[in-house]
């Protein structure tokens, strides 16, 4: 049996508040997600003007990520090294609907390439793995509700099977105007003493 | 412990509603893609690889689902049923997960000139899986790997993952995408339909051809007189651009690695590479720099997309099933719509139908958001 | 003249979302490509939709793009060269 894995930080933004460790790190009195997701990055301070090209998913994984890896040292780890998995419940039907809207009308028919491109799930891990240029394993499910236990489940096995040493996990999720990411990085080292199972990751999910 | 048997397995595309009408076409080299003037998928006419409707309708006409799923959905349990025929796998214990694959599910019930009766709830992937899994009576919660075009890759290797840990005794992996409105218009906006029907690896290569299909393997821990393992597995992102594949061919170059590695063969083993294909000018290029790099170049390879298109979600399943029927009866098939080789790093491309021994195959793919995958089929 | 420029300005803001960009941050002649706005494949790929959808002018083969959209400059004479 390996060492014990660790959740080293973990990140919920939901609520126009984003929490870090468990603390609150950044609120917002604006309701609206395009507006508070804008706030957040001014306030995170990216400098990474791509941003403002990704759709609603994307840029709330991308936020929730940065402030988790920024709380996160892998620097020892080599970035191919460093998977990626998260779920989520709606996929990409946010963005879906958006490009079905430039399909539905023949005289007005102009399907947008900047669009579709974000109309498949994974590509919020695309777009965090370019920022932070991680090369590792990469998956994402679709699924009714967060399930911790496969995500411990498959995560495990990755580490395991001597994938990875360390991966970004979370729960990404936009559909309609709610939206919901809680994100993790797990691997083997780790100052803090939290352990990667099903119940601590429950725990941070359900934190208010 | 390395138990993951392919005990059954079928396809659905343009090419047949079962694995022995592909293969029987896959000897004869006969494509599935056909010009298609079809102005409710796209204004314009393009070359398509379909599922034949009229006999779908045949088909389904003896069955009890007909009001109930969508045209997919369909084809799903349709898929599921042929592998049942099979192989003795009890779809209701607690040890059977079904896992799906899919880019876009029940994408056409989003247009408004959808005219089904289907709730469009069921344009959740979870609800298609859910609606699917139940029709079998199987009471564990579905699984949806939605990863682009390498989740049929992603789907077969996290299947074998939990069947070597014991989560579960048998995995069946089920992907499928159709040829919808709205990928073909969004494939057109990227310009990366090609006129013509694609050809992969060749020098005129100019574009994808987009095809639908749903296919179907149970793995199970019990080789149930099959000698065919999924041995290995891994998957890897360029970190480079979310369209665009790699300028090196680094990402998918790792992913055959860790594959390799864990399926614990020798690349000079390998018999036959299943290559991703899409021909698009920067995929295959892409690819022919991973395959020199890894050291496969001389490895007979092809890529399926000639057969039946780029079937996206379905892809990955597809092209393994097509990969364990070489192994089964020792053919290469001819890589489709290949001439004249259009690539800046030379690779051994399947030119024509033949016998030859296969027994290590390794599968490849790769796709938006950088992300690529690999798997290790070995027979026993 | 220099309406047509102008207009292209703007929509080339909008359509790409360019944030912090103001029509007076574009150059005329500048390129668009490379170091200035940092654009990629997708937004090459975008312009054409833009010159299709505000402009009916429609481009089949995404190479002609590279001429076309080296500069506000080089699209407005390609439009103006069309429309004449």
């Amino acid at each position: 049996m390996s060492k014990d894995l660790l959740i080293i930080a973990h990140s919920v933004v939901r609520s126009s508040s984003i929490l870090v460790n468990g603390e609150k790190d950044f609120t917002s009195s604006e309701q609206d997600f395009k507006t508070f997701i804008k706030e957040a990055y001014r306030n995170y301070d990216l400098k990474y003007p791509k941003f403002f090209k990704m759709d609603s998913l994307c840029k709330l994984a991308v936020i929730g990520a940065e402030i988790v890896i920024e709380n996160s040292d892998l620097a020892e780890i080599s970035n191919d090294r460093i998977g990626i998995v998260l779920m989520n419940r709606a996929s990409s039907l946010e963005t879906d609907r958006e490009h079905q809207h430039t399909i539905d009308d023949r005289e007005n028919y102009f399907p947008s390439p900047a669009t579709f491109v974000y109309t498949l799930a994974n590509i919020m891990a695309g777009e965090i793995a370019i920022r932070h240029e991680f090369q590792g394993e990469n998956m994402c499910f679709v699924l009714s509700e967060f399930d911790v236990d496969l995500m411990h489940q498959y995560v495990s096995n990755l580490f395991e099977s001597g994938k990875i040493d360390a991966c970004l996990c979370g729960w990404v999720d936009f559909d309609d105007s709610n939206y919901e990411s809680v994100q993790y990085i797990v691997g083997e080292n780790s100052s803090k003493n939290i352990t990667f199972d099903v119940c601590t990751t429950k725990e941070i999910y359900n934190v208010k | 412990m390395n138990t993951a048997y392919i005990i059954a397995d079928n396809m659905i595309s343009s090419l047949g509603f079962n694995s022995s009408e592909h293969v029987d076409k896959l000897r004869k080299s006969q494509s599935g893609i056909l010009p298609c003037n079809n102005s409710s998928l796209y204004p314009t006419p393009f070359q398509a690889s379909l599922i034949d409707v009229l006999r779908l309708n045949q088909m389904k006409s003896d069955i009890d689902f007909v009001d109930k799923f969508t045209k997919l959905e369909q084809l799903h349990i349709l898929s599921v049923r042929d592998c049942l025929s099979q192989a003795n796998v009890d779809l209701s214990s607690e040890k059977t997960l079904f896992v799906f694959s899919t880019t876009k599910g029940n994408i056409d019930l989003l247009s408004k000139n959808y005219v089904g009766g289907i709730d469009a709830k069921r344009a959740y992937l979870h609800e298609m899986a859910k609606a699917i899994s139940e029709y079998f009576k199987n009471p564990v919660n579905p699984v949806v790997v939605s990863n682009a075009c390498i989740s049929g890759v992603l789907a077969v290797n996290m299947a074998k993952d939990f069947i070597n840990s014991g989560f579960y005794d048998n995995v069946v992996v089920t992907g499928g995408d159709l040829a919808a409105e709205f990928t073909i218009s969004g494939f057109q906006s990227f310009k990366a339909i090609s006129e013509n029907p694609c050809k992969p690896y060749d020098a005129s290569r100019d574009g994808i051809t987009i095809g639908e299909a749903c296919s179907t393997v149970i793995l199970s821990k019990n080789a149930n007189g099959s000698n065919i393992l999924v041995a290995g597995g891994g998957s890897s992102n360029d970190a480079n651009h979310i369209s665009g594949p790699s300028r090196t061919g680094d990402g998918l170059m790792m992913a055959c690695e860790k594959a390799v590695a864990e399926g614990m063969v020798e690349v000079s083993n390998i018999d036959f590479v299943s290559a991703h294909g899409t021909a698009t000018v920067y995929n295959d290029e892409m690819e022919s720099k991973a395959f020199n790099w890894l050291g496969v170049q001389n490895i007979p390879l092809n890529s399926f997309k000639g057969y039946w298109g780029h079937t996206l979600g379905a892809a990955g399943v597809i092209e393994i099933v097509a990969s364990v029927h070489s192994m089964r009866n020792n053919e290469l098939y001819k890589n489709a719509g290949f001439e004249q080789i259009g690539i800046s790093k030379s690779l051994n491309v399947i030119r024509a139908y033949k016998k030859d021994q296969v027994d290590i195959v390794l599968k490849t793919a790769s796709g938006f958001g950088g992300c690529n995958a690999a798997t290790v089929l070995v027979k026993e | 003249m220099a309406e047509l420029e102008e207009e292209l300005k703007s929509q080339i803001i909008e359509s790409l979302n360019l944030e912090d960009i103001e029509i007076g941050d574009i150059e005329t002649d500048a390129p668009l490509f490379g170091a200035g706005l940092g654009l990629d494949s997708i937004d090459a790929l975008e312009l054409i939709v833009m010159l299709e959808k505000f402009h009916g002018i429609k481009i089949d083969d995404p190479s002609q793009g590279k001429d076309i959209f080296e500069s506000i400059k080089t699209m407005a004479e390609f439009i103006r060269a069309q429309k004449a």
